[in-house]
């Protein structure tokens, strides 16, 4: 034992007897061992996604930036709202700034590296709860969206004028989605921490394209997109790892 | 060039490999160099497959983890940075396989100890008495808690120090301790009491 920090905790002359030293005994074949580990690289070199997955998690992360920004973008030019010009700036810097802090983590968590521990126990699920408690918060703080540039809920169900805006934040945060797990090396949390940036993604674009601020439209039809992708993957996690094993 | 010209090259390289640290040849890697990912292989490959096999108690398993644990280092080799220590990389990838693994397997949380705790060898160290005295350790070792069975695999058969030991599972040195003593003092017990 070369560690002194062991010595200077461990009873180490009482353990030794029991538990014995190091004793790997080694692979009996570690020529067939790194062959396999070849074929498995040459296979996947191949495929081109390999390759994005395969760029330093800087590159990876400023990708999965630039596809919300593009996403953002694609919004602005083709359904803005048509109150953008009266939303008060400061308003919409603090909201729009809240959602991008989200997003930008929940980016940085989906393309964590794989040399830094998995997360273990509730640090687990702490990110994405905390973006949907953020989400309710911030639809629902009061004075955000009961200025000018916000209308009152439509007429007509609640259901009729909120699954328009559901399921247009839900397929603008698809791409996100799809890039967050191209960009993905195999982190056991990469799914969950990219449907959170993608429900995140769809809020943002959501902002920026319905002017309807009533409480109940902005739950059911902004914020409920976060849920969805959210609780879709938990329930996808869960039902996988209730498969029976091979 | 003359065939022992080439001969005396690849012998060259090879004992500047064995010379390198792992940083060193990890930094050949991911520059290009393919030998400097086999040496890597060479130095880790069997320490990772013993602390993985110990962990798991399965054979086929350590091996696949291990060669995945190769094969994401492959895909993460451009995150290494100059500085960085290549043996906590590692083993915090291997460890995090072995997570996963246990996540998955949630359900086998009971480990069967098939091994008949009573019959455990006294005093003679003859090479069966040995393989049961392992079995027993692995018995042992298959009771703690999958937190404190990792640090005592990174501590005690690994030998990494409590500092690096956090930096791999994730947690604080203080915290480390803890997990260790804790593990190392329920050992004890269960094994004197086996020895008995």
């Amino acid at each position: 034992m070369t560690d002194t920090s062991l010595n200077d905790d461990v009873d180490r002359d009482s353990l030794e007897p029991l538990l014995g030293t190091a004793q790997d005994g080694g692979v009996a074949d570690l020529d067939a061992l790194f062959a396999g580990v070849s074929k498995q690289i040459a296979t996947a070199e191949k495929k081109p996604a390999f390759r994005l997955k395969s760029q330093a998690s800087s590159t990876r992360r400023m990708l999965g930036v630039l596809g919300f920004l593009m996403v953002v973008g694609l919004t602005l030019v083709t359904g803005p709202r048509a109150d953008l010009a009266d939303y008060p700036p400061h308003l919409l810097a603090m909201y729009l700034g809240s959602f991008a802090v989200l997003v930008l983590g929940s980016i940085t968590m989906a393309l964590r590296p794989l040399h830094r521990p998995a997360l273990e126990g509730w640090r687990r699920w702490a990110f994405p709860i905390l973006c949907v408690v953020a989400t309710f918060g911030l639809v629902l703080i009061p004075g955000v969206h009961d200025h000018v540039a916000m209308r009152p809920g439509e007429a007509g169900g609640l259901l009729s004028h909120a699954t328009p805006c559901a399921t247009y934040g839900f397929a603008l945060g698809l791409p996100i989605y799809a890039l967050l797990r191209l960009l993905d090396r195999g982190d056991s949390l990469g799914r969950l921490h990219a449907a959170c940036a993608a429900g995140l993604a769809g809020n943002v674009v959501l902002e920026l394209h319905c002017p309807v601020g009533g409480s109940s439209h902005l739950l059911a039809g902004h914020a409920m997109v976060l849920v969805v992708y959210v609780g879709g993957m938990m329930l996808i996690e869960w039902a996988l790892r209730m498969r029976p094993s091979k | 060039m003359l065939p022992w010209m080439l001969i005396r090259q690849k012998a060259v390289a090879c004992a500047r490999m064995a010379d390198a640290t792992d940083e060193e040849l990890m930094a050949a890697y991911v520059a290009g160099d393919d030998a400097a990912f086999r040496a890597l292989f060479e130095r880790y490959a069997p320490i990772i497959f013993g602390m993985t096999r110990r962990h798991l108690r399965d054979e086929e398993l350590a091996r696949e983890i291990t060669q995945h644990t190769f094969f994401r280092l492959h895909g993460a080799r451009r995150d290494f940075r100059v500085g960085a220590r290549l043996r906590p990389w590692l083993l915090t990838i291997a460890m995090n396989l072995v997570r996963e693994h246990w996540r998955k397997k949630k359900r086998r949380k009971h480990v069967d100890v098939d091994v008949d705790l009573q019959q455990a060898p006294v005093a003679e160290r003859s090479r069966m008495e040995l393989q049961e005295r392992a079995t027993l350790v692995q018995a042992a070792l298959a009771r703690l808690p999958d937190s404190q069975r990792e640090v005592i695999e990174l501590h005690w058969f690994q030998e990494r120090p409590y500092r690096e030991i956090a930096e791999i599972v994730g947690s604080t040195e203080g915290a480390v301790r803890v997990r260790a003593h804790r593990a190392y003092a329920k050992l004890k017990v269960w094994l004197e009491g086996d020895v008995q």
